[in-house]
């Protein structure tokens, strides 16, 4: 059916090009997709090697915007429209292909060469992009597979006695769930940027000061031969604030906001964000006249929204628990052997066992939109594989591990895909990881033992300790969210409850088994939206300010709004050696 | 004294004092540097503004600077791209890189010096990277910019200068012999006016890539088949506490064309074509890109079945682009003025000054105020370095013989004056690099002439045939002494010519390599037709566009190599194609 109209389309495309107007571009972009598919499907054999199983094509039109600016001025004023894509192609079956083997010489699937991709809906041109990646693909995945039948049979592995299939099977889906989105004005928002960067002129402190907005909005279309046809929005928008001080004693810090919604009515107003910009500025001014920490900290602790759900987005995606799970994949090389040992995910022995406390349960609900008034970023329909993801998945039931996330690459533990194969928002590439939604930490006390008053709670337990003071960490509190890592910490002295700020502090990984190490939690929700990338954390704390840097998926959290640790270890950072104050005044300061 | 011309408006203050100390300079009256222009220009106003905040507030420093510059380079830029009859790309981007240079010291000996021994650490500590200010002339947006990139280059100097004082003190040689460290410039003014971004119809120049990459289309062995267009345009901003401030622009369109084809032994045969002009108005019409490309085609299918040279070392005839290349690359690179002072590097002519280095009929110049040849602009052309100096034609060879070296305001020994050569991509450090390359022979043949000397060389050294290199993609040389002193020249369109008379057989898959001395020895005649070859050319201080103006050569003894293989196989089933163009 598919194919008759394309062929009717063709013609009237190449005869009267005047028409092509009045076909939808989803149609063209559909039908290029789909019949280039087909044919390669059905023609793709070189000599007597397999023909593909499975194909996949991916087709992601892009828009961008990114505006920086800094003290009313634009630096940076880009639109920008790129299309990416993305073919899969497997040789084999479901039980044995050539996925989840690496050998030294592959190239990835997927790899498309200097190929491109037009921007417009021109159905031969797409085609022709596609033809020519799927013949590389096909000839990596040729090789890939005969090396991995060569490495099964040198490792005296049968391949009928294969356990765990190297893909899954899926529910054909069609759907078509993109709304028509429209980048905004762009004078509106580069005169929003000048207004926001403005704020800073105010404050002779300041060093350094910018304003990033940055748009990115993506149509999707996805097709497999398995006959699922989907279209699907990938978008998000980011207001970034940041802003650096240097205190009299020559430390640098700073601070940054973070804003991020993706339907254009959930855009923060512009009065509220210059209220926030207000306050940035006003909380580094308290931070540089906070008193330094310059000791080290092991006691109880009590964090606050953000802070509590860093907590919990660290924890569970961390090396000793993992809520990813991940395929072990065969190899027939010595180095590739001893990587792949160091990155196998144990937490997949974990199922059916108690990984917290029983009055927490965690679940992932991706078709939860809004929690309360607050719109969730973390929200999806459909995932990149074209996988609808259930409307919750339990992960944690009463203490309980019980499922992990997953695409259609099975683990020995789960098999099914669940979902959540998420696209990536990135400046650098068109990418897809396994990843949550939106997850919600639900915590389901006895009534008996439920505490009200965790600040309490926390003075008590440091009393137990013989401790004079404990630590409370409280990002700033605004429309948007503060950076992720505190720097600056109150201390709550035993006999003076009054919170008192102090600067310099940093906040140790947390310990092996820190959920067992929960005191106790609010029944209050805080929502957490950012961009997650638990694959690329590695942990660095960045003193100085930096740009918007994306990379990682639209993730929301639902947390307790106030977690209390049992321990937490928290150091003074050193004070510099120098002070390398600047020689001449900031401008700021002599042009007020 | 002001002088106006169409659309110039230039200020000459005449050269005072040259060591006039910038304390004093800022000091004189009048000397409110943005009020001087002709027009009021906000940004330089803002540029003025911090430079002397800035100079205040150093001066009192144990360690002032005696130079501070800044350098604005505003550009605005449309890029159009289309490949096999699709648009692949359309952007439009403006940015203004800022950039500093602080120095510590004096003229003679300053925080820049390079002692024996570590050259090449220090060398690399000298460069820096520019950093975008704000495209709104918000002034406090800009000096806070200027404030912070001016206290890391200061500390930066400083760091330096103190170490390169206590260095001095533990060397039997205080360095104070040696060259010095910058050549001081008289200050200049100039002010061009400013130059709206022209109205491009970019539907039309949409359509014009997208028809002529379509041609591209027609067969399965293309691998790539691109158009692009180019527009960009520079706002230059100089400011010195010399007092140098210049405003001037520069502009260029560009089509470049790029396919390449599939050989039957699974090599990647590229081609290119590219055409130069001062705004696209000024570019081929479609029809004529239509036949470029087409020629393209037929050169490529003839390059498919092209036999693959075997290595040479004979007579060969350069194209005059061929030869461009070939003087950029061995001669050009080799006369840049702060190599020779640079111990890592092979410093090929520093001794040959005023002694035959070429054929006594070759004239070689560098003129960056050179702005057209015949009907042809050359983009090798600028009103100021980007050191703030006039640029100048420069004689550097004369009846063979080396009379001069491109220079930058880093002297080296007998050139203690920059001669406007001083250039860098936007927000780099300059260095002295090449502009326009104008080769000329006193004894110029015909070209049947120079196929004859060809013929009657190869038959002297017992070849059957000589090359003929007619177009090629670019090329690279290294001049350091670390390496082998060797260029490379990648040709893509190279013929051989038969000493019997059979018709010249195109080949592929060959490089031109050789040692720069040896090969001048070999130049043995020169064509009486010049070409331009117009690139960007890639270095320490970025990428900047140049031309290099030369009549073909004859060179008695030419080596080749063979190009690296690529190994690209055939598609396993046949492109998508509509059957209507089939």
């Amino acid at each position: 059916m598919i194919k008759a109209f394309t062929l009717f389309f063709c013609s009237l495309f190449l005869i009267l090009p005047g028409f092509t107007q009045t076909i939808d571009e989803d149609d063209i972009i559909f039908a290029a997709l789909q019949d280039e598919l087909e044919r390669n499907m059905t023609q793709l054999q070189f000599k007597d090697f397999p023909k593909p199983f499975f194909m996949a094509f991916s087709l992601s039109q892009s828009e961008t915007l990114f505006i920086r600016a800094t003290l009313g001025g634009i630096i940076y004023s880009r639109p920008h429209r790129q299309n990416h894509w993305y073919t899969r192609l497997m040789i084999g079956d479901y039980q044995l292909n050539d996925e989840n083997f690496h050998h030294m010489s592959a190239q990835p699937p997927g790899f498309s060469g200097n190929i491109q991709i037009p921007l417009e809906a021109d159905y031969w041109a797409i085609r022709r992009a596609f033809w020519m990646t799927t013949n590389n693909v096909y000839k990596s995945a040729t090789a890939n597979y005969q090396n991995k039948i060569t490495a099964l049979k040198q490792k005296g592995i049968h391949p009928d006695s294969l356990e765990i299939p190297d893909f899954s099977q899926a529910p054909v889906i069609k759907r078509n769930l993109s709304p028509s989105h429209s980048l905004p004005d762009l004078s509106q928002l580069e005169k929003l940027a000048r207004e926001l960067s403005l704020v800073f002129k105010q404050y002779p402190d300041i060093t350094d000061s910018q304003v990033d907005i940055y748009f990115n909005q993506n149509k999707v279309y996805f097709v497999n031969s398995e006959g699922t046809r989907v279209t699907y929005p990938v978008h998000i928008k980011v207001i970034h604030v940041s802003a650096q001080l240097q205190a009299e004693n020559g430390e640098i810090f700073s601070e940054n906001i973070k804003y991020y919604w993706q339907d254009q009515k959930n855009q923060p107003p512009a009065d509220s964000l210059i209220q926030d910009a207000h306050r940035l500025a006003g909380y580094l001014q308290q931070l540089k006249d906070a008193e330094a920490f310059d000791q080290s900290y092991f006691g109880p602790a009590l964090l606050i929204d953000q802070a509590s759900a860093k907590f919990f987005s660290d924890v569970l995606f961390s090396d000793d628990l993992n809520l990813i799970s991940r395929r072990q994949p065969l190899f027939n090389n010595h180095q590739v052997t001893m990587y792949m040992d160091r990155n196998v995910n144990v937490t997949e022995g974990k199922i059916g066992k108690s990984v917290t406390l029983p009055a927490i349960s965690i679940y992932d609900m991706p078709g939860l939109r809004h929690f309360g008034k607050t719109p969730l970023i973390g929200s999806y329909q459909i995932d990149a594989e074209g996988v609808v993801p259930p409307d919750s998945l339990i992960l944690v039931e009463k203490g309980e591990l019980q499922n992990l996330y997953a695409n259609r690459i099975p683990t020995e533990k789960v098999r099914q895909s669940n979902g959540h194969f998420r696209p990536l928002i990135s400046h650098y590439e068109w990418a897809r990881q396994t990843g949550p939604g939106v997850m919600m930490i639900r915590h389901n006390p006895p009534e008996d033992s439920a505490v009200s008053d965790l600040k309490a709670l926390l003075i008590r337990k440091a009393r137990q300790q013989n401790l004079d003071f404990a630590i409370l960490i409280k990002p700033l509190s605004l429309s948007g969210y503060a950076s992720e890592k505190p720097i600056g910490s109150y201390i709550i002295g035993v006999d003076d409850p009054a919170p008192a700020l102090v600067r310099s502090t940093e906040l140790q990984s947390y310990a092996k088994n820190a959920l067992s190490k929960i005191g106790g939690l609010s029944q209050q929700y805080y929502v957490y939206n950012t961009i997650f990338a638990p694959w690329n954390d590695f942990r660095v704390v960045s003193r100085r300010r930096s740009g918007l840097q994306l990379n990682g998926v639209a993730a929301s959290f639902i947390v307790p709004d106030q977690l209390l640790l049992e321990e937490i270890e928290l150091e003074g950072i050193p004070t510099p050696i120098s002070v390398n104050k600047p020689v001449v005044p900031n401008p700021v300061k002599t042009n007020p | 004294m002001i002088k106006k011309s169409s659309d110039l408006l230039l200020i000459l203050i005449p050269a005072v004092t040259v060591r006039l100390s910038f304390l004093a300079l800022l000091a004189l009256p009048g000397i409110t540097m943005a009020q001087t222009l002709g027009e009021p220009d906000s940004l330089m106003q803002i540029l003025v503004q911090e430079l002397k905040r800035e100079i205040d507030g150093l001066s009192i420093q144990e360690y002032p600077p005696y130079y501070l510059e800044y350098r604005v380079d505003q550009t605005e830029q449309l890029s159009l791209s289309a490949s096999f009859g699709s648009l692949t790309d359309s952007s439009h981007t403006k940015s203004r890189i800022l950039s500093t240079s602080v120095r510590l010291g004096d003229y003679q000996l300053d925080n820049t010096h390079q002692l024996k021994g570590d050259a090449g650490f220090r060398r690399l500590n000298q460069y820096s990277y520019g950093v975008p200010i704000s495209l709104d002339n918000e002034p406090l947006a800009i000096q806070q910019t200027m404030w912070m990139i001016t206290d890391k280059a200061y500390k930066k100097a400083l760091s330096d200068y103190l170490n390169l004082l206590n260095q001095l003190e533990m060397r039997e040689n205080s360095g104070q012999s040696a060259p010095p460290d910058f050549s001081p410039a008289p200050p200049q003014q100039f002010y061009e006016s400013k130059a709206p971004f022209p109205a491009i119809d970019q539907a039309g120049w949409i359509n014009t890539l997208k028809h002529i990459s379509a041609l591209f289309a027609q067969s399965d062995d293309y691998l790539s088949g691109e158009a692009s267009l180019r527009y960009e345009q520079q706002r230059k901003y100089f400011i010195s506490t010399e007092g140098t401030q210049l405003i001037h622009n520069h502009r260029y369109a560009s089509i470049m064309i790029q396919a390449s084809i599939r050989s039957k032994d699974g090599n990647l045969l590229p081609l290119h074509q590219s055409f130069y002009a001062l705004t696209p108005a000024g570019l081929p019409d479609e029809k004529t890109l239509a036949q470029e490309v087409r020629k393209m085609i037929s050169q490529l299918q003839a390059l498919k079945q092209a036999p693959v040279a075997e290595p040479y070392t004979g007579p060969a005839l350069l194209s005059p682009e061929a030869a461009g290349v070939f003087f950029h690359e061995i001669f050009g690179h080799r006369i840049e003025g702060h190599r020779l002072k640079d111990e890592d590097d092979g410093q090929t002519f520093k001794s040959k000054l005023d002694k035959p280095i070429l054929p006594s009929f070759i004239q070689i110049s560098s003129d960056p105020t050179r702005k057209m040849h015949y009907d042809q602009h050359l983009i090798g052309a600028y009103a100021y370095d980007d050191q703030g100096i006039k640029s100048q034609p420069v004689e550097i060879v004369n009846d063979g013989i080396l009379k001069n070296f491109l220079m930058s305001r880093n002297p080296i020994p007998g050139f203690d004056q920059s001669n406007g050569h001083g250039r860098a991509a936007a927000g780099l450090t300059p260095v002295s690099r090449q502009s326009n390359l104008i080769i000329k022979s006193s004894k110029p043949s015909s070209e049947q002439a120079l196929r004859k000397k060809l013929i009657k060389a190869c038959k002297k050294q017992k070849k059957t045939y000589g090359y003929y290199f007619k177009e090629v993609v670019g090329g690279f040389t290294l001049t350091n002494r670390y390496t082998p002193n060797v260029f490379n020249i990648m040709p893509t369109v190279v013929y051989r010519v038969y000493v019997d008379g059979r018709p010249d057989e195109l080949v592929r898959g060959v490089d031109l390599i050789g040692t720069p001395l040896a090969m001048f020895a070999e130049i043995a005649a020169t064509g009486n037709e010049s070409g331009i070859f117009t690139g960007f050319c890639g270095a320490e201080s970025g990428s900047i566009p140049v031309t290099t103006i030369s009549p073909a050569l004859f060179v008695e003894k030419v080596e080749t190599q063979r190009k690296p293989e690529s190994h690209v196989e055939a598609p396993v089933i046949e492109s998508p194609k509509p059957k209507t163009i089939e």
